[in-house]
């Protein structure tokens, strides 16, 4: 654990409210972004990003510092968020996502973007949530396979093989995409 | 190496995961095979795509507002009127509570105990009079078993006496 980690782990020990603000304000965008695209949903990211900070401030004393405490964050926002996923698709199988479209008027070009990004989206949710979250993990928050293990608990082997795995399917799905760009 | 292996290794090309050596031979291996070329295009167009995938930009009034939630969240709970506070207290400590309370009852048992003047525990019922009887039966036996061993002692002293007063006798 990093030298800053483990002072700001202390501070948030002791009950240091400013410690907290800290936390939150260091993690909360990329926290925010990874709940983001996993629900597809801003009222989830933010709620499931909140849960996070909430879990992870009243786990501290669980907290044994062998990880870094982004790992720690990112660890438990995942597993909040595969939980949400699974929920979701036990109860509304079949529904499609609810994306808060906006129809307000825009370029042609924009339109098309906004279409690329809804079939990018669409595809990558249809993943397993680990194959989801292992993939957002290393293309957008760029963190080396190590790390993605620690925080999908599991090995770096399983890591590779669901991201090799991801990555076909979505190469399969996007096709079409790929061929029109 | 055949195409089938160099493309099991492309991901880890495009994401420049490989070793200089693997690096370099692969690289070799697309300048010479367009199949692989463009399986390794079909790769980076895909991790393309996925990497811009949007997400929203909150402003920082929202920020604010996440901040703000959180902390009402974490903070302590509002407090408890007296009893419901030292009720509180009992609850989150039991053994603590558990101990104290054990030495009060001890405190006030012993004191009870030590005390020349504690009241009857209850009354007495036929049983226990019946008891008292035979107890005092006991004591009478016992009182007439005192005065056999004293008649006895008489006895003996007499014997003692009448040798006392002989023996000198025989003396002479």
């Amino acid at each position: 654990m990093k030298e800053a980690d483990r002072a700001l782990v202390s501070q948030l020990r002791e009950g240091d409210q400013s410690a907290f603000d800290t936390l939150v304000r260091q993690y909360q965008r990329d926290l925010f972004r990874l709940a983001y695209r996993m629900t597809r949903n801003a009222e989830d990211a933010k709620d499931l990003s909140q849960e996070a900070f909430l879990r992870a401030y009243r786990g501290l004393g669980n907290f044994d510092g062998r990880s870094s405490l982004s790992t720690w964050l990112y660890r438990i926002t995942v597993n909040l968020c595969i939980s949400h996923l699974r929920q979701q698709r036990s109860s509304d199988a079949g529904e499609v996502p609810e994306t808060h479209a906006d129809l307000s008027p825009r370029p042609l070009d924009e339109l098309e973007a906004r279409e690329i990004h809804g079939a990018v989206g669409e595809a990558v949710s249809e993943l397993p949530p680990q194959q989801q979250a292992t993939l957002l993990l290393r293309v957008h928050h760029r963190l080396p396979y190590r790390e993605i293990a620690e925080i999908m608990e599991s090995s770096e082997g399983t890591v590779r093989v669901n991201y090799f795995h991801a990555v076909a399917k979505l190469r399969a799905q996007l096709k079409g995409l790929r061929d029109d760009a | 190496m055949e195409c089938e292996a160099y493309r099991s290794k492309l991901l880890e090309y495009v994401d420049g995961d490989l070793t200089a050596a693997a690096h370099a031979e692969l690289e070799a291996h697309l300048t010479r095979c367009p199949g692989c070329r463009e399986e390794e295009h079909a790769l980076r167009e895909t991790l393309a795509l996925v990497a811009r995938m949007p997400a929203p930009e909150p402003p920082e009034v929202f920020w604010q507002q996440y901040l703000r939630e959180l902390r009402q969240k974490v903070a302590p709970a509002p407090r408890l009127p007296r009893l419901q506070n030292w009720l509180a207290t009992l609850t989150a400590r039991p053994i603590p509570a558990l101990a104290v309370g054990i030495a009060l009852f001890l405190a006030v048992f012993l004191t009870w105990q030590s005390s020349p003047e504690r009241p009857p525990i209850r009354e007495l019922t036929s049983l226990d009079l019946a008891q008292q009887l035979v107890l005092s039966q006991d004591l009478d036996m016992l009182r007439e078993m005192d005065l056999l061993e004293e008649i006895d002692l008489l006895e003996d002293w007499e014997l003692i006496q009448s040798r006392i007063i002989e023996g000198p006798r025989k003396a002479t």
